[in-house]
């Protein structure tokens, strides 16, 4: 592992939150790296003196119970609160899946708003039209006689199935 | 300290152990009977916590007097707003989550209404923690005066991450859940948060 990936490493070193093989991997870079071994003394140290700034708090409780009012029961909030909601959205995965999401749902809203819906005099003129494609190949004694080589129906099977469409579609 | 948590928690026997930890049961009880407006729950649950929030607040804002009020602003806003808590994380992450945001927001007014650095607690030294000769004594308090003012130049969150973790000893989930980032955020912020310090003070040293 090289020299960087290891400094990046001494930090949780320090901490004990490195896997055993990890660890044993930092340790022997350490024997051999002054560089490291220096920073992470100071790492050490400077957490001592930071810990060192710990000491004996005033009598907060005192100071304050005297000011707090009395009061009955406060009303409980079931949803999160501003700061809650605001940490939520601005995790830095969070807040690019929100991005994401909320890029979909524009893109949905603009497109089936600008998209025509769908015709209704089309959709019956379809179904009657598979109704009546049935029903003709049925009757008829040959439906392949009106078909040609190319499956295409010939102009006087469309001109019957045109009226007949307009026949259901008139109500004649 | 223990005689009101005694009062409060009959049911747990308390020695120094549990006081200085509760578990999640006698937190949550407490924070129930606070919502409902007993304040000798609230007395248990400041003096639980008071040493905690004074520090941290001490370790971001950088004075005893600055840490005291901040201390005293919180406790006061926790009894009018406790009711925001909903038990989905420990009391004791979210506590320290006010804290720190509302530590960082009067740094940040500080910021905006003084360029100078900030000042050097001149009137209040640290405590010392052992008996020292004057020699030790000088020095020591010379390295925390440099690493006071490198801890002032920090980024404001790598301020909180480090007096979370070093002064607080938050493990690398709490701190994840406090700050609201993932834990391997959280490892390499630390890194980069000590890093920048160790510039600061071989800078100012």
């Amino acid at each position: 592992m090289s020299h960087n990936r290891i400094q990046k490493q001494l930090s949780a070193y320090l901490d004990d939150q490195l896997s055993p093989e990890s660890r044993a991997r930092v340790e022997t870079h350490l024997s051999s790296c002054d560089e490291c071994v220096e920073m992470l003394s100071d790492f050490q140290r400077n957490r001592q003196s930071i810990g060192a700034l710990r000491h004996e708090a005033p009598p907060i409780a005192e100071l304050v119970l005297p000011q707090l009012p009395d009061r009955g029961p406060v009303r409980r909030s079931f949803l999160p609160s501003i700061e809650e909601i605001r940490q939520w959205i601005f995790r830095p995965v969070m807040g690019g899946t929100f991005a994401v999401v909320s890029a979909c749902l524009l893109f949905a809203l603009v497109y089936f708003n600008l998209t025509p819906t769908s015709d209704d005099s089309l959709d019956l003129y379809l179904s009657e039209h598979t109704q009546y494609s049935v029903y003709y190949s049925t009757q008829s004694d040959g439906a392949t006689d009106s078909i040609d080589s190319n499956g295409i129906p010939s102009a006087t099977n469309v001109e019957d199935d045109t009226n007949f469409f307009l026949g259901v579609y008139l109500g004649d | 300290m223990y005689s009101i948590l005694e009062e409060i928690l009959p049911a747990v026997p308390l020695n120094t152990q549990v006081a200085d930890t509760l578990t999640k049961e006698q937190e949550k009880d407490l924070v129930v009977r606070c919502q409902d407006g007993d304040k000798h729950a609230m007395e248990a649950l400041i003096l639980h916590y008071q040493q905690w929030v004074y520090n941290i607040a001490y370790g971001i804002l950088g004075t005893r007097e600055d840490a005291s009020d901040m201390a005293q602003e919180v406790f006061l806003w926790l009894w009018e707003n406790i009711g925001q808590f909903r038990f989905r994380s420990r009391f004791s992450t979210w506590l320290y989550r006010i804290v720190t945001n509302r530590c960082i927001n009067v740094k940040d007014q500080k910021k905006r209404r003084q360029t100078d650095a900030m000042e050097i607690d001149d009137s209040q030294p640290w405590a010392p923690i052992d008996t020292e000769t004057p020699e030790k004594s000088v020095l020591r308090l010379e390295q925390r005066e440099i690493l006071q003012k490198a801890l002032t130049e920090l980024k404001d969150d790598y301020r909180q991450v480090l007096v979370l973790r070093e002064m607080q000893d938050l493990s690398y989930e709490e701190l994840a859940e406090v700050i609201g980032c993932s834990v391997g955020r959280v490892k390499s912020k630390l890194h980069e948060a000590r890093k920048a310090l160790r510039e600061l003070v071989l800078q100012f040293s």
